[in-house]
């Protein structure tokens, strides 16, 4: 037995037994552990303790599977690959939901919370796993169907539930996709729409990431770590593993599918981040702009191959797999320092918060540290693949050909305006949040934060880091991993360029991280200098209000709020987000009062999906209206049907 | 012997974007008919601050008193991939590109961050009017940066700076000349200068970077100041970079030749600020969108007649 | 029912008999009808202790006949507002309730305007409720009382999301000294002084203007054409001097250099200028009751007129040079728009009610002094916005250049006149004087006791009629256009405090 399919069959296991556990009342309430912030109880101990173990024992596999040096194991090495966020994640996300399920939830519903989660996981490590269709469309119906049990855990608000269902019709649609793609294997064509379509769902391309914003946000915070770490990820396994295999001649449809969804996701993910209020929901639509980024990458990668130009498509695939990795540990480690935020103030509104800095300073560094790489900053892991992509496309941009420079180009500026809208998007989070002074009561609540909570986050960093550190190593090797997997696609001999690629990788990330110890150098010299020589007037700096015009009676509400920080940019691309604002404006010269409400609905809801409901609905209705009951409208019919089938007959 | 002279290329910017900003200011008085101030005036200002003591709000956190040392660090160590004087940078890399623009980006982000810190409406105000612009102003700068990969088919800060060089004038001369028009004008709007911001003005509510630095005082400010006059001569030197052809000057000549192109840009940027007025900010987008406009016109251009 | 109206000319004197006394609501009416129907303005009213009554007094301004009509009533604590049906009271029974505690009942925005009312000591000005924006986004940005630049105190409210401005409240009164208690048992020593230092900058306008108030209380005190020509030459050129002080001011605010440093330059000349001619560069000290406190002689005349044409010359470049930039005039244009209606409605006065279509200018419409001889043709432009105000200033600058130089070349022999009487007004008096000062229209009242000093003194500054209009010019503007619009109305913080 691998230790794959021990490590499922012991989480399974272990899901199941906390299940029956939990409905006797006894053992549900027996206390194993007393800790300062919450109980663990049996239940939950075994649950969490099969998901810790079976994850723990795939490390090693998984270990051999990423560092073993030859070819033929390229195969294994994407499935590690795909491992690697799923243990990371998963492990992090049990831990929280420890301390997360605290006494307020009845030992019944963390019971039935364990449960999901755990199959959620076990399902997820099957999808990576499987290797006949039918064993991965059940492990993907699986794992649609647990986490949408997961997804609705707080079933008593009424929005969580409204997208839930989205969440649960998306899996339904992503899933007969699938079996379209797997069973309709006569039309190459056809196979490969539903599988871009099926998959798509899952990794939140563009229009079909209608369900990701809320059920994101609906989630509980673990769950959604799980989700938008782990799950998201799998759409493209799938394409990798499902859908560029069975048929090489698909590589370059692929890759221009994959560019051509990704463009738009990213920046459309990135524009519908912009305005959002609640942090969940902002960094869902930051997850629809990454995988959009990973598409980017990968569609690049396809291309390149097609132009046999194995140096980009060796960068490219390198940096959406480093993206792919970088995006799973810093939004599962925002996640969850989101929901430190929510423990102390019970409140998820940009709007409502601030001056968090001062009550959870740990959670603001982390969270201030990971916005900023996840925005794609130096020294993040997000900037490590998106150097590679940037060199891969000004390597297109250089070339000859204008078929290989207006893609490469488009890539360029994608990524450039992407990296930067990000940074607003970030700025603004992690100002709203711990910056400035508190915006309401609830941002000065300083409820407790359990212990346990900000070690995971301290944790997710330190995994941060060594990725971080060892993406000079990570990216040549997976570099190998997709030569072995695609060799067959390019007619040259592979060998000499992936050697060429590999080191230019391995040097250019070197670099990029000596740069930043040169920085970080240079920083602490600064400091030193400004602490020695450039003294403060006395010895701790004198502490004032901040500068207020002399005005004697300074009130929070004079401070940008995270909407008033990117309302220039909403403005500026209101055709595109069109934001639904409701102004009450002060009329007369007397005004009673006034009032500004501003939110963005999704825009493919708006544009797409709405029409769609509209049309269908309209559709039925005048379908319905065929249907008039009366016997010689069915039988004129009837007759129109036959006359036109012998018409069709004649024109044969 | 080319080692020395970049050497001492970097040490002069070192020592002399302040006497740019210093120049610009003076320029700017002559325009208008009054002496202006001294050119060493940024200097005595910057030698003051350092000496004076800070003075720190309550709500600061511990963004505000590092974000400046953060900028200048970035700062100095994505100029250290400038070819100064026309000499190759001896740590240039392929990708240094990048690390450059985003080291800067992130002297950006940490200085947006350090004004949210304070909580104060007028460094939000300025922080989110950098961020609209900035965010604009970087899709122009990779648009112009794409035209001269094409040019120049490398990606490094010194090959494509010094590789845009003759060859370009002759082939393509126009193209070159919009990508140089476009770049004047994020010159202008990174740094700050009118017609999209004003320097000079004592007004918050129109400021952009000022206003963000409005709670500093003492050495932080006075590092703020040697960043932005750094900041302006690293534009200035990426302008004059693209402008004069390297392998023209070389040795010490290349070193002469560098630094007077920076001095003579500081007098345009000194001629549009003494006769130019400010946009309305509504404007500015539609000033900064003419930068990717014009440069996708010269990659156009390049791509019908190579 | 007959109007019962006290009919006096600009400036004018009657005796407190004729005041007619009504009923309130005689005098409510009354006072509406005449809003309505004659188009009269609100030009002052007040309150104040009459014995153990309390007066209310009110001075309205019909611009198309140039009558001031007088009225008063009794009242006992509280009053109905007129607010709600004529805006142009806001200001004033805000004023009233402060100084006297008398409620205008259904006024709706009865906030402190000076923070300095004889109940409470503790007043700090800029304390007291905002108006707010509701909604989690909206935020606020308070700017003053200190402000960047070397100006004035006051305090400003917007209601913003980001970079739009949903409302704007002005808080005023860091400067309030109480000149008008102080200027009461005068006149004396004190009293002019008091009177060129009420708004610095319009310190002719208002030693002019309390000239005239003298002169039309005590008959005896009467000036002479001399006298006449060169107080519209003070009130010209400081008219002259802060008019070109904007303009660099509206260059600067756009960050137009060459025109903002010639302005600034030019200013300076025609401060000088009036320098030459009494030896104080704000005019101080030039005017005087019953004549001047310094003439002219021929070598002043001789200095002045080159340096007026020339100051004027380099002035029209550097205006011209202004107005014909795109870049300037694109920010002028459709920023800080005040319509005519709403102009009318809040009784605007000055350049930024002719900018917005108000045909009033007190040298036109209700002519004193030279004016009376030399009519004036008023400046006035529709668009109401910020261009519109820079355009009346360019206008009146021409104008008054067109009038300074004709009369420096042919100014009326020194007579030899008798030294000027000694002061001794007429008992029981009721004096108003109003003289056009550079932002607008600027009005005196006193009454005088049976000693004849000064029972009651009422000043009220342009800008007390103007501050609102700014407050609606920024409704639906952009902050960042705020420095702009304020400049372009350029009030007077001290004038208003009083």
């Amino acid at each position: 037995m691998s230790p794959l399919i021990f490590a499922i069959l012991l989480i399974i296991f272990a899901a199941l037994l906390c299940l029956l556990l939990s409905f006797n009342e006894r053992s549900a309430g027996l206390v194993v552990a007393d800790f300062s912030s919450g109980q663990l109880h049996l239940p939950a101990l075994i649950a969490l303790a099969g998901t810790i173990l079976g994850l723990l024992a795939i490390v090693p596999s998984c270990a051999i599977a990423l560092f073993r040096d030859t070819l033929p194991g390229c195969g294994e090495f994407m499935r590690a690959w795909f491992l690697l966020p799923i243990i990371c994640v998963g492990i992090l996300s049990a831990l929280h939901s420890i301390a997360y399920l605290d006494k307020s939830f009845s030992p019944l519903r963390r019971g039935v919370y364990w449960f999901f989660f755990n199959m959620t996981v076990a399902m997820m490590l099957l999808v990576t796993q499987a290797e006949h269709p039918v064993i991965f469309l059940l492990a993907w119906e699986g794992m649609g169907l647990f986490s949408f049990a997961l997804i609705m855990f707080d079933y008593k608000q009424k929005e969580n539930m409204h997208a839930a269902w989205i969440y649960f019709l998306a899996c339904q649609a992503g899933g007969a996709l699938l079996m379209l793609m797997f069973f309709a294997g006569a039309f190459p064509l056809f196979v490969f729409i539903c599988g871009m379509l099926g998959f798509g769902l899952k990794a939140g391309a563009p229009i079909l990431h209608i369900w990701l914003p809320g059920s994101y946000q609906a989630a509980p915070a673990p769950a959604s770590v799980l989700l938008s770490a782990g799950m998201i990820n799998l759409g493209f396994l799938g394409i990798l593993r499902w859908l560029v295999l069975p048929d090489p001649a698909l590589a370059p449809l692929l890759g221009y599918s994959l560019l051509i969804c990704g463009m738009p996701g990213a920046l459309l993910g990135i524009f519908f981040a912009m305005p959002q209020k609640n942090l969940k929901r902002l960094l869902a639509y930051s997850s629809v702009e990454n995988m959009g980024l990973i598409a980017c990458g990968l569609g690049f990668g396809f291309l390149s191959i097609h132009w046999q130009r194995a140096d980009i498509a060796l960068l490219s695939f390198a940096a959406a797999g480093l993206h792919l990795l970088g995006h799973s540990l810093l939004k599962g480690n925002l996640f969850l320092l989101t929901d430190h935020v929510y423990r102390a103030s019970g409140e998820l509104n940009l709007d409502k918060l601030g001056g968090m800095q001062k009550i959870l300073p740990g959670t603001g560094y982390a969270y201030t540290l990971s916005a900023m790489a996840i925005s794609g900053l130096p020294p993040g892991n997000i900037f490590m693949a998106e150097i590679l992509l940037y060199v891969a496309a000004a390597r297109g941009i250089a070339s000859d050909k204008l078929s290989v420079v207006a893609p490469s180009l488009a890539l360029f500026l994608t990524l450039a305006f992407c990296g930067v809208l990000a940074m607003t998007v970030f700025s603004k989070a992690s100002a709203a949040i711990f910056l400035g002074e508190p915006r309401s009561k609830a941002a000065r609540r300083n409820l407790a934060v359990p212990p346990l909570m900000k070690r995971c986050g301290i944790a997710f960093m330190v995994l941060l880091l060594i990725f971080l550190c060892g993406s000079p190593f990570l990216a040549p090797r997976l570099m190998h991993a997709f030569v072995g997997q695609y060799e067959s696609l390019y007619s040259a001999d592979l060998g000499a360029e992936l050697y060429a690629s590999a080191l230019d990788a391995r040097r250019l990330l070197g670099l990029v991280l000596s740069c930043v110890l040169l920085v970080g150098m240079l920083f602490i010299l600064l400091w030193r200098v400004r602490r020695k020589y450039l003294p403060y007037s006395t010895a701790v700096p004198p502490r004032r209000f901040t500068w207020d015009c002399g005005f004697a009676q300074p009130t929070a509400r004079m401070q940008y709020t995270g909407t008033a920080f990117v309302q220039p940019l909403v403005e500026l691309f209101a055709p595109l987000l069109r934001p639904v604002k409701k102004i009450l404006l002060p009329r007369g010269l007397f005004p009673k009062k006034a009032s500004y409400e501003l939110s963005c609905h999704d825009g493919s809801e708006q544009i797409f999906w709405r029409p769609l409901v509209n049309f269908t609905v309209r559709l039925a209705i005048f379908s319905h209206r065929l249907q008039s009951g009366h016997l010689h409208l069915y039988v004129l019919m009837l007759i129109s049907a036959l006359l036109a089938l012998f018409i069709w007959g004649f024109a044969m | 012997m080319s080692m020395f002279v970049w050497f001492c290329g970097l040490l002069l910017s070192l020592l002399l974007c302040p006497l740019l900003s210093g120049l610009i200011c003076k320029l700017k008085g002559i325009f208008v008919g009054c002496p202006g101030p001294s050119v060493w005036q940024p200097y005595y200002d910057i030698i003051k601050l350092l000496r004076k003591g800070s003075v720190y709000s309550q709500t600061t956190t511990w963004v505000l008193p590092l974000a400046p040392l953060i900028s200048l660090a970035a700062m100095l160590c994505a100029m250290l991939f400038l070819p100064f004087a026309f000499v190759d940078s001896p740590l240039a890399f392929e990708g240094d590109v990048i690390v450059f623009f985003y080291f800067l980006a992130g002297a950006r982000v940490i200085s947006v961050l350090a004004a949210m810190d304070t909580g104060s409406s007028f460094a939000g105000m300025g922080a989110s009017r950098e961020m609209q612009f900035s965010s604009l102003a970087e899709l122009g700068m990779f648009c112009i940066l794409a035209f001269l990969v094409m040019t120049t088919g490398n990606f490094s800060m010194s090959g494509l700076l010094n590789g845009a060089g003759i060859l370009i004038w002759s082939y393509s001369g126009t193209a070159l000349l919009l990508v140089i028009i476009a770049f004047f004008i994020l010159l202008l709007s990174e740094n700050c200068r009118v017609p999209i911001d004003d320097p000079d003005t004592h007004l918050e509510l129109t400021m952009i970077h000022e206003a963000m630095v409005l709670d500093y005082g003492g050495p932080d400010l006075g590092i703020i100041h040697y960043t932005a006059a750094l900041k302006l001569w690293l534009f200035t030197s990426i302008c004059s970079l693209i402008i004069v052809p390297a392998g023209l000057f070389s040795g010490f000549s290349g070193l002469l030749l560098f630094i007077l192109a920076q001095f003579l840009l500081g007098v345009l940027v000194a001629i549009v600020e003494g006769t130019a007025a400010r946009f309305r900010f509504l404007k500015v987008p539609q000033f900064l969108l003419a930068v990717p406009g014009l440069t996708i016109i010269a990659i156009i251009m390049l791509l019908l007649f190579k | 029912m007959a109007e019962q109206f006290l009919i006096l000319r600009n400036p004018g004197a009657a005796p407190l008999s004729e005041l007619p006394i009504l009923p309130f609501d005689e005098f409510r009416s009354q006072a509406l009808a005449a809003i309505i129907g004659r188009k009269a303005r609100v030009v002052a009213f007040f309150a104040y202790a009459h014995g153990a009554a309390q007066r209310l007094l009110l001075i309205l301004a019909s611009d198309q006949e140039g009558k001031l009509l007088l009225s008063s009533s009794e009242i006992e604590g509280a009053f109905e507002s007129f607010t709600p049906s004529s805006a142009q009271f806001h200001w004033f029974e805000r004023e009233i309730y402060e100084q006297h505690g008398i409620m205008p009942k259904g006024h709706p925005w009865l906030k402190p305007i000076r923070f300095d009312s004889p109940g409470s000591n503790a007043d700090e000005p800029g304390v007291c409720e905002y108006f707010r924006l509701a909604g989690e986004a909206a935020h606020e940005v308070a700017v003053g009382p200190v402000h960047a630049g070397v100006i004035e105190p006051g305090h400003f409210r917007f209601q913003c999301v980001g970079e739009q401005v949903y409302f704007l409240e002005i808080s005023l009164g860091y400067q309030h000294r109480g000149i008008e208690k102080m200027l009461r048992q005068g006149p004396d020593k004190k009293s002019l002084h008091l009177m060129e230092t009420c708004c610095g900058d319009s310190s002719c306008a208002y030693s002019g203007a309390y000239a005239h108030l003298l002169e039309s209380l005590q008959e005896d005190l009467c000036p002479t054409e001399r006298t006449q020509v060169m107080r519209m030459i003070a009130w010209e050129l400081e008219r002259l001097a802060n008019h070109t002080g904007d303009m660099g001011a509206l260059a600067n605010d756009v960050a137009f250099r060459p025109t903002m440093a010639y302005c600034g330059r030019i200013r300076g000349e025609f401060l000088n200028m009036t320098a030459e001619l009494c030896g104080n560069r704000f005019g101080r000290g030039l005017i005087r009751p019953g004549g001047m406190g310094y003439d002219i002689n021929d070598a002043i005349v001789a200095k002045l007129l080159p340096w007026l044409q020339a100051s004027g010359k380099e002035l029209r470049n550097a205006l011209e040079l202004l107005f014909s930039r795109a870049g300037v005039l694109d920010r002028f244009e459709n920023t800080g728009t005040v319509d005519s209606k709403t102009a009318a409605n809040i009784g605007m006065v000055g350049i930024a009610a002719r900018a917005s279509a108000q045909k009033q200018d007190l040298r036109s419409y209700h002519p004193y002094g030279w004016y009376r001889e030399n009519p004036y043709e008023a400046a006035w432009a529709e668009s109401g916005d910020v261009y519109a105000r820079a355009l009346i200033r360019y206008e009146e600058i021409k104008k008054s250049l067109a009038m300074l130089e004709p009369a420096l070349k042919k100014l009326p022999p020194a007579e030899k006149n008798a030294a000027t009487p000694p002061l001794s007004l007429q008992p029981k008096h009721i004096a108003v004087s109003m003289t056009e000062a550079w932002r607008g229209e600027l009005c005196l009242c006193a009454i005088t006791d049976e000693q004849g000093r000064f029972e009651q003194f009422k000043i009220v500054d342009p800008s007390f009629h103007n501050w609102y209009a700014l407050a609606m010019a920024l409704r639906g503007e952009q902050i960042s256009n705020f420095p702009l619009c304020n400049k372009s109305f350029n009030l007077s913080y001290c004038g208003h405090d009083l």
